[in-house]
């Protein structure tokens, strides 16, 4: 058993109240669809922990939807509002994936069991494939879960590169270039979990994550901290 | 062409004129080591992206 899920969880929903705090400060939809992808980041720790010490479905299923499908499309999808200012291609997106979600909200409780029980001793995203029929979860799961999972790792990546890429290149606004930094550096973090898990280190699967949201959380609060302006001549 | 947020961000700082504060001078470790951060960070986007792009056609282990 391992308590890292339970400090990323906490981490987590810290996170999403400071992003949800900052959003009903200051409003921009980016901030309240970010305070959402980290709430489905809370979720999915948060029932990684539960699993460690209760075996159910049920939370099996919430924890797949939740962490391995609607986080990173979420926030990415903050990412798209915050730089796609033009048009309403940003709104149709929203839409798209609110739809795709509701979606996978149905799959995932569509998706038929094995008579394998779940093993609390043994992570979930170990097991998930065996208690998933593979018909099942092959054919309705699979593929949104990655389509998912690379819109959101590139929009939400991506921007956060671009950013401080442009910020670096300006040469201005150093605690937002530092910030988007380890904003890309925490949200890669948890998307190379799952290669962590391949060759079989899962204490290093719940330390991405744990390391992902406390990064991802540094970074945004360098970046939306206000510079001290210079005290004037006299 | 859409206008991106951090650009437009820039844009405001330039036409406020409130400008030093918010102006760095990168020191030579910062200079050398920032643009390597980046590149890494690149690199390794692409990496996870190749990764899923396979597993989605089923060439490389789903990793999700």
């Amino acid at each position: 058993m391992t308590y890292i899920p339970y400090f990323s969880t906490i981490v987590a929903f810290a996170f999403a109240v400071a992003v949800f705090n900052r959003y009903r400060q200051r409003g921009g939809t980016h901030l309240l669809l970010w305070a959402i992808g980290l709430i489905f980041y809370g979720l999915g720790t948060l029932t990684e922990s539960i699993l460690n010490l209760t075996s159910s479905i049920f939370l099996l299923r919430i924890w797949y939807l939740t962490g391995a499908m609607l986080t990173a499309a979420w926030l990415g999808m903050g990412t798209v509002h915050l730089l796609v200012r033009k048009g309403n291609l940003a709104q149709i997106l929203t839409w798209i994936l609110a739809a795709v979600s509701v979606l996978a909200l149905i799959l995932i409780f569509l998706v038929p069991t094995t008579s394998v029980s779940y093993d609390i001793a043994r992570p979930a995203s170990e097991q998930y494939r065996e208690i998933f029929t593979s018909n099942g979860f092959l054919s309705y799961l699979l593929a949104p879960t990655i389509i998912l999972n690379l819109y959101g790792t590139i929009t939400l990546v991506g921007g956060a590169i671009y950013s401080a890429f442009l910020f670096w290149r300006k040469r201005i606004l150093i605690n937002r270039m530092f910030g988007n930094i380890l904003i890309a550096a925490g949200a890669l973090s948890p998307a190379m979990g799952g290669t962590f898990l391949r060759a079989g280190l899962t204490d290093m699967l719940y330390l991405s994550e744990f390391i992902g949201v406390v990064l991802m959380f540094i970074g945004f609060m360098m970046a939306t901290s206000t510079q001290p302006e210079p005290a004037p001549a006299t | 062409m859409n206008t991106l947020y951090a650009e437009s961000l820039i844009i405001e700082y330039n036409m406020s004129g409130s400008g030093p504060s918010k102006r760095f001078s990168p020191s030579l470790l910062t200079e050398k080591l920032i643009p390597v951060c980046l590149a890494i960070l690149v690199l390794a986007l692409l990496a996870v992206v190749i990764i899923l792009a396979l597993a989605l056609f089923g060439i490389f282990p789903s990793v999700v």
